[in-house]
């Protein structure tokens, strides 16, 4: 089975109260490209997941994993 | 932040509209190609439609690169800057898509160069819907993989 890039994000978007859009001008990026990684179609560079973490101010692992 | 000085958003929207320009602009060459496939009758019509169609795919070029050389100008930065962008990463998959679809057709169209060149058509006709083909697959690929179903949002 191919390997998934699971991620938190819309979980860390609720504890923080933050809409897609405003998380996307924190960080950077463009609304629909929260979204589609939040849906897993996109794939971030770690660019971006490490901004995304550095943001919520915890490690990246905290967002992103692995599932098999 | 508002929504207007976030430069992904303003690059994404500018591959939107640069698909959209590709559509129209393959529409026009396809008007074009038909000009040597329909009667004389019709031809004055397939010019006078390819022509608004070029009107229209001007008005779209100026309507895509507008916002983002605007902003260029504004903030006096020219050198290359994208943002990594899900718009962006489909619109380099639907160039790459096309490209494939355009090679193919060309081998295709190579196996069956006795018949090609048994019809009476111009090589103007094979390069316009060629044109056509690698444009209108570019548009049409990225308008599928950008369809929105991950529309999902916190209030």
């Amino acid at each position: 089975m191919a390997v998934q890039l699971k991620n938190r994000i819309r979980v860390f978007r609720a504890e923080h109260r933050m809409s897609q859009s405003d998380l996307a001008a924190a960080i950077g990026v463009s609304r629909k490209t929260i979204s589609t990684i939040e849906v897993g179609r996109f794939v971030p560079s770690t660019l971006i997941a490490l901004r995304v973490a550095k943001y919520f101010k915890v490690p990246v692992e905290e967002i992103f994993s692995l599932s098999e | 932040m508002n929504k207007q000085s976030n430069c992904a958003e303003t690059i994404d929207l500018m591959n939107i509209r640069i698909a959209l320009g590709f559509l129209v602009v393959s529409l026009a060459y396809a008007m074009e190609a038909s000009v040597y496939l329909v009667p004389e009758g019709f031809q004055k019509s397939a010019d006078v439609f390819s022509l608004v169609l070029g009107g229209i795919s001007m008005v779209l070029i100026l309507w895509a690169i507008g916002p983002s050389l605007l902003r260029k100008i504004r903030t006096r930065s020219f050198s290359y800057q994208q943002p990594e962008s899900f718009i962006v990463q489909a619109f380099n998959q639907a160039l790459s898509k096309s490209w494939v679809i355009t090679m193919v057709s060309l081998v295709v169209l190579k196996t069956m160069d006795k018949l090609v060149a048994s019809s009476n058509l111009p090589i103007d006709f094979y390069f316009k819907a060629m044109t056509f083909l690698m444009m209108f697959s570019a548009s049409v690929v990225f308008l599928v993989l950008i369809r929105s179903d991950d529309e999902v949002e916190l209030s």
